[in-house]
């Protein structure tokens, strides 16, 4: 009876020197890493950077649409002339545009893919069905260590899940932390062109938008000299709003450079974190946020 | 080695280009114009905003085989990331397998058990 009590003495014994061996290697070697949240933050943040960015290519279509539309519009109250659809202005290539929105979207999947890989919900999945396992097995072996065992095994088993789901955490972090390393310079590189030719696209899209004013402004002053002011007063307000929209959307889209900055910046700081990593990370969340929120408050002008 | 200043020159050319195209917007906007000339105006600018266009088509083309070389790149990293997610969900779809193995064994010595323990019991029909 002795004998016996000794040995389930020593189990316990052992069970619990293992857990917080096992749980001290983890932990340390934790440190230095980035948190889940904060990869996923980041990822999710790329990813609506890329969508940001993306605008910037679409704007110089749309006024390539507008200046084609209104300088048809002009043709028509003059001569009575038209074509349907409209001809765009001149704008610029699917063969130089498609590159860099491809570009942007691998940003925007690379951004995907961390929030994916960082997301808590696949390390407690996890914790649930080593925990689970780890009850099963608890079950099996409690009648034959005795009786005394029962009230340990299911804390035990929450430990052990517990322990499996860090462990996958950390190694899964140490992976996915190798892999943003791999990616830095490729994506300082990346950002680098981006900025180049973003400066370039942004650069057209301005010239697009003079282009379009005059267009516009021609326009209306054609409508007003045929004497009908309700209608050019009409056609006034909707080119103010059309306007106006393309002014916040210009703002924003020439923030490319800022935006690419701070991501790099966060990235940096996820791969070796400083103590300033935290704040860069803010700033590129607060970033992304206002720049997006400004662009998803535009209502369609028409 | 001539390169250098054709480049500079028509980074100035596009420069005025742009400036001009702002003028343009100016005058017809505020400028006394007859109809006349705001349509000679608007043909301008259209023209200016074409040639601009075309002088950034082609700054833009020089660099697409980069561009590409990089999104291969990217999509390379994001691959990677994947990867390390479908390791996790392999693991937690391995523990659930030894979950359920576990489980059907127990099923099966519960079902066993009985007809294991009939004989010690002693009765005899």
């Amino acid at each position: 009876m002795r004998h016996q009590l000794r040995g389930r003495v020593m189990l316990c014994g052992l069970r619990t020197v293992w857990l917080v061996v096992l749980l001290s290697c983890v932990l340390a070697a934790c440190a230095g890493l980035p948190s889940q949240s904060k990869v996923k933050g980041f990822g999710q943040a790329t990813s609506s950077a890329a969508d940001v960015l993306k605008k910037a290519i679409d704007l110089n279509s749309d006024l390539a649409q507008r200046e084609g539309e209104d300088r048809d519009a002009q043709t028509f109250l003059e001569r009575g002339e038209f074509d349907l659809p409209t001809k765009d202005a001149i704008k610029l290539s699917d063969e130089v545009l498609k590159p860099r929105a491809e570009l942007i979207a691998a940003i925007g999947k690379y951004g995907d893919s961390l929030a994916t890989a960082a997301d808590r919900g696949t390390t407690q999945d996890i914790q649930a069905s080593a925990t689970a396992l780890a009850s099963t097995v608890g079950q099996d072996i409690s009648p034959v260590i005795g009786f005394a065992a029962i009230p340990i095994v299911s804390p035990a088993a929450k430990l052990v899940g517990w322990g499996v789901g860090l462990a996958v955490a950390n190694t899964e972090a140490v992976e996915v932390q190798e892999a943003m390393r791999r990616t830095h310079p490729i994506l300082i590189r990346a950002s680098n062109e981006l900025k180049a030719s973003l400066a370039i696209i942004v650069k057209n899209d301005q010239s697009h938008f003079d282009d379009w004013i005059t267009q516009r402004s021609i326009l209306l002053k054609k409508i007003q000299r045929s004497g009908d002011s309700g209608a050019a007063l009409a056609e006034f307000r909707v080119a103010a709003a059309q306007a106006r929209d393309y002014e916040t959307r210009k703002a924003a889209v020439s923030k490319y450079a800022s935006l690419l900055d701070a991501m790099l910046k966060a990235h940096e700081g996820l791969i070796g974190p400083t103590e300033n990593s935290d704040a860069d990370l803010t700033d590129f969340l607060f970033l992304v946020q206002q720049v997006a929120g400004t662009l998803s408050a535009l209502k369609p002008s028409g | 080695m001539g390169k250098k200043p054709v480049n500079d020159a028509l980074k100035q050319f596009r420069e005025d280009i742009a400036l001009a195209l702002k003028l343009i917007r100016k005058l017809v906007q505020h400028g006394n114009l007859n109809s006349n000339e705001d349509d000679r105006l608007g043909d301008i600018s259209a023209a200016l905003t074409a040639i601009a266009t075309r002088i950034d088509e082609a700054r833009l083309k020089s660099r697409n085989a980069a561009i590409v070389a990089l999104a291969k790149q990217l999509g390379q990293s994001a691959a990677d990331l994947g990867q390390i997610h479908q390791q996790a969900l392999d693991l937690k779809k391995s523990l659930d397998i030894g979950k359920e193995l576990l489980d059907g064994f127990e099923s099966i010595a519960e079902a066993i058990t009985p007809v294991a323990a009939a004989p010690k019991s002693g009765k005899t029909t």
